[in-house]
């Protein structure tokens, strides 16, 4: 079943009064409760799919339907999904504890469960010494943790995530995939994953959607699009970033 | 945006290894709700330090009549009795309203003694509901005790003065046993979900064990009221407004650490082995 359904998709940017197209008749379904990865080189429109889909960002025409319902009837506060973007970062006056139940807080949950819940997914990422402490004392790999913890606790139905471990060392992130895999796989979580490095693809997504000019070039099982490219131009582009 | 981060990984290396260090180290990185408890303690203290300020002035100017010699001695301490009382009768609802403000900071302040992370305005919250109605007992007592010393006091000065020892044996009982045995009582409801009575005798218990040392920390508390017998009236509103504002949240807080170590010898160790030495990591 698609937790995500795109029809007949038509998009772009004003850019000096100019109107500059991304998307023009573009289609694609994202499976419920797997982790999907969007591949694709730099402008293609990964990011601006995303900001559509949270609606951060206006469509002209075309349907975008999340969990069987058309975008357009849902306000933007109240579509059940979490968008973590690489620039995201943390409000550095709080804690860790106030910073991961920010999401709770901002959905009024009440505080004793919002208790609970901070202190299992503590548990989960291995940072329950950190929740007392600030923010600027973590190293980045631990405030992405928190960062990815803050995402998770909300238990959305949709999970959009933006290249969010772009600015770490290798080893962290790694940690921090294993991390999300292993959540997807306890909570069944639906993600959408934007990358432009396919090993980060290979650790933890089931699905792959190859972008390139606005176009969804191929999309399936990531056996599937890895053994079978359908064109020349999706053959290049797995090239390419394999390469890097 | 970007945050500041640390170079390296905060580990367990990093975080205190004992109550002292503990105890720099929440001032140094909880400062933020540190400063609340400060505004909290201040407010929660304020009709206590208006009406003292006011007892105090009625007082000072009594004392300044008899040595002018501008009344009668009698007379002027007949008033001062008086106003001293009825001060006294006004501070049972003014502790009233300081003990639901520890009753709420007890909890914010085992949090922090433990390293824990919070929702400050929640815990606050939850702090007085789970636990004002069992700590409204000595908000009572006590200040109804202080009441009848005073006036025990005013009844000794004019009709047995042989009887004023006994005036600094009560006071001295209040002070040293009555007052930490609610600062006790607090700290427990913060942490434990026992009934009434049980609590009562469990913190008296506890009170016995550590009577000197709880006694040191009481002198501690105290001694800034000291200051009080220069007799200047501007003196006494820095004094009051300066202790609670400051030297009390501060002086909390070293008492909580302190008491939380009495507490897992005593009964963590035997009954909550999970929380012994909980925000301390021994390497």
């Amino acid at each position: 079943m698609a937790i995500v359904e795109i029809k007949n998709l038509k998009s772009g940017y004003i850019v000096n009064k100019e109107y500059v197209p991304v998307f023009n008749d573009f289609n694609l379904e994202i499976e419920e409760n797997k982790i999907t990865a969007i591949l694709g080189p730099n402008g293609c429109g990964k990011t601006t799919l995303l900001k559509i889909i949270a609606g951060l960002h206006f469509y002209e025409e075309g349907d975008v339907i999340l969990d069987n319902k058309s975008v357009e009837k849902i306000p933007i506060q109240k579509r059940d999904l979490s968008y973590i973007a690489q620039d995201i970062a943390l409000f550095p006056h709080w804690s860790v504890f106030e910073n991961i139940a920010y999401p709770l807080r901002s959905h009024k949950v009440k505080a004793a469960e919002i208790f609970k819940k901070v202190e299992d997914i503590a548990k989960e990422f291995e940072i329950e010494h950190l929740l007392s402490r600030n923010p600027s004392e973590l190293s980045l790999g631990q405030q992405q943790k928190v960062i990815l913890a803050r995402a998770i606790i909300r238990d959305a139905k949709l999970y959009l995530f933006d290249e969010p471990f772009s600015n770490i060392d290798e080893e962290n992130k790694q940690v921090l995939l294993g991390f999300l895999k292993k959540e997807k796989e306890k909570r069944n979580l639906s993600i959408i994953f934007v990358t432009h490095k396919l090993q980060d693809i290979f650790a933890i997504a089931d699905n792959l959607v190859v972008m390139n000019k606005g176009q969804n070039l191929q999309s399936g099982k990531l056996d599937e699009v890895l053994k079978h490219p359908n064109s020349f131009e999706t053959l290049e582009i797995l090239k390419e970033y394999h390469e890097e | 945006m970007k945050n500041k981060h640390s170079s390296s990984d905060f580990t367990i290396n990093n975080l205190p290894h004992s109550r002292i260090q503990a105890f720099f180290d929440i001032l140094k990185t909880q400062w933020r709700k540190m400063l609340w408890n400060f505004l909290f303690f201040f407010l929660g203290a304020l009709p206590f330090i208006i009406v003292s300020i006011l007892n105090l002035r009625g007082i000072t100017y009594g004392f300044q009549s008899i040595s002018s010699g501008s009344a009668n001695e009698n007379e002027v301490y007949f008033n001062m009795f008086s106003v001293n009382n009825y001060s006294n009768l006004f501070n049972i609802g003014s502790f009233l309203v300081f003990t639901i403000v520890i009753s709420g900071l007890s909890r914010i302040y085992t949090k922090l003694c433990w390293q824990k992370g919070m929702l400050y305005f929640s815990d606050f919250g939850l702090g007085i509901k789970q636990n004002l109605l069992q700590n409204a007992f000595f908000s009572i007592i006590i200040p109804i005790m202080v009441f009848l010393v005073g006036m025990f006091h005013s009844f000794a000065h004019f009709n047995l003065n042989s009887l004023m020892p006994l005036v600094f044996v009560f006071y001295g009982i209040i002070i040293f046993v009555f007052l930490p045995w609610y600062f006790i009582f607090t700290s427990m409801s913060a942490i434990y979900e026992e009934k009434f009575i049980p609590k009562l005798r469990n913190s008296f218990s506890i009170l016995i064990r550590v009577f000197i040392p709880l006694g040191g920390f009481i002198i501690v508390l105290v001694l800034p009221f000291g200051l009080l017998f220069i007799g200047n009236f501007i003196v006494n509103i820095f004094t009051f407004a300066l202790f609670f504002l400051i030297y009390f949240p501060i002086w909390y807080l070293a008492y909580n650490l302190y008491i939380n170590k009495v507490f897992d010898k005593y009964i963590n160790q035997r009954f909550y082995p999970e929380i012994v030495n909980r925000g301390i990591w021994r390497i």
